[in-house]
């Protein structure tokens, strides 16, 4: 009865991996295909400095590319993975709130032209905190 | 600490890919920018002339001008500036027949979307001209400036 409990948690921790890293995969794609309109939502959140996000629309999609990779294939590192995704969530959330408390309710981009079927900012913050749950669940088990 | 080196590593790594892969591909963003500045050089660059929410309301007021919101359409029948028609840039092309008629080489046009931030505004800008407009004026701050001063704002039904 104890292992079958255990086996359902490792497999319920094996399927939030593959969650987690196919919704890292796909918004790393989507923003990657199109940088200048993420360039644009990065740009409404008013946090950088204006130098700093043409950089940032570059690079981080294909953070959260090779974070996701790492999360799928061992030898990458998948605590490196975890950490980045954990850092990447809780650094997009803060963002989030902080524009929020801004009076912005805004569309984050997370998700490239998928962004406005989404809903806005408290949509993201409540999805972004889920994520948080499922990859501390996904990190405890392993 | 060897799986903060690893994450760095990792970063590294994305960070020589992000790099040569927008070296390498044809839209290549560049590293130096500014996202609202792009809009308006690339505005100049197609020959549209951008205005502000003061400009947009006298134009509106007056009524002269033929007011297309490219916004995606779920956008505009939550609100609209008043008297705007969809013509949203993600379907330009498929929607075009449906203000073509009102749309003349002398008609003046004023176009926009969400706020600077947003291009679809500019990409229906850039698509008016190559059909033959000329006189194609862009509100660059768009529909969230617009609703933030008060103005006011019509909506619709969705249609089924």
């Amino acid at each position: 009865m104890k292992a079958d409990r255990a086996g359902m948690v490792r497999w319920a921790a094996i399927l939030s991996r593959f969650v987690l890293a196919g919704l890292f995969l796909l918004a790393g794609v989507l923003k990657i295909h199109d940088p200048g309109a993420f360039a644009r939502a990065l740009a409404t959140f008013e946090m950088l400095p204006a130098g700093m996000v043409h950089p940032t629309a570059i690079v981080l999609p294909w953070v959260e590319v090779a974070a996701a990779l790492a999360l799928l294939i061992r030898p990458l590192g998948r605590d490196a993975g975890r950490l980045i995704l954990a850092a990447l969530l809780v650094a997009f959330t803060a963002a989030i709130l902080a524009g929020l408390v801004r009076g912005l309710n805004i569309e984050c981009g997370c998700f490239g032209p998928l962004s406005g079927l989404l809903g806005g900012s408290r949509w993201a913050v409540a999805r972004n905190a889920a994520l948080l749950a499922l990859l501390a669940f996904e990190w405890r088990v392993r | 600490m060897k799986t903060l080196a690893r994450a760095a590593l990792l970063v590294l790594l994305a960070s020589a890919c992000a790099a040569g892969f927008n070296a390498v591909r044809p839209n290549g963003l560049p590293w130096r920018g500014d996202p609202v500045n792009d809009v308006v050089e690339k505005a100049r660059a197609a020959g549209v002339k951008t205005i502000d929410a003061d400009e947009a309301r006298r134009i509106i007021d007056a009524g002269e001008h033929l007011v297309l919101d490219a916004r995606p359409a779920s956008k505009y029948h939550e609100g609209h500036l008043p008297g705007a028609l969809s013509l949203p840039a993600e379907s330009v092309a498929e929607s075009y027949g449906d203000v073509a008629a009102l749309v003349a080489p002398d008609v003046p046009i004023l176009v926009y979307c969400t706020g600077a931030l947003c291009d679809e505004s500019l990409q229906v800008a850039e698509f008016l001209r190559q059909q033959g407009c000329e006189n194609v004026t862009l509100f660059l701050d768009g529909f969230d400036a617009w609703h933030a001063a008060g103005l006011p704002v019509e909506r619709e039904e969705p249609t089924p």
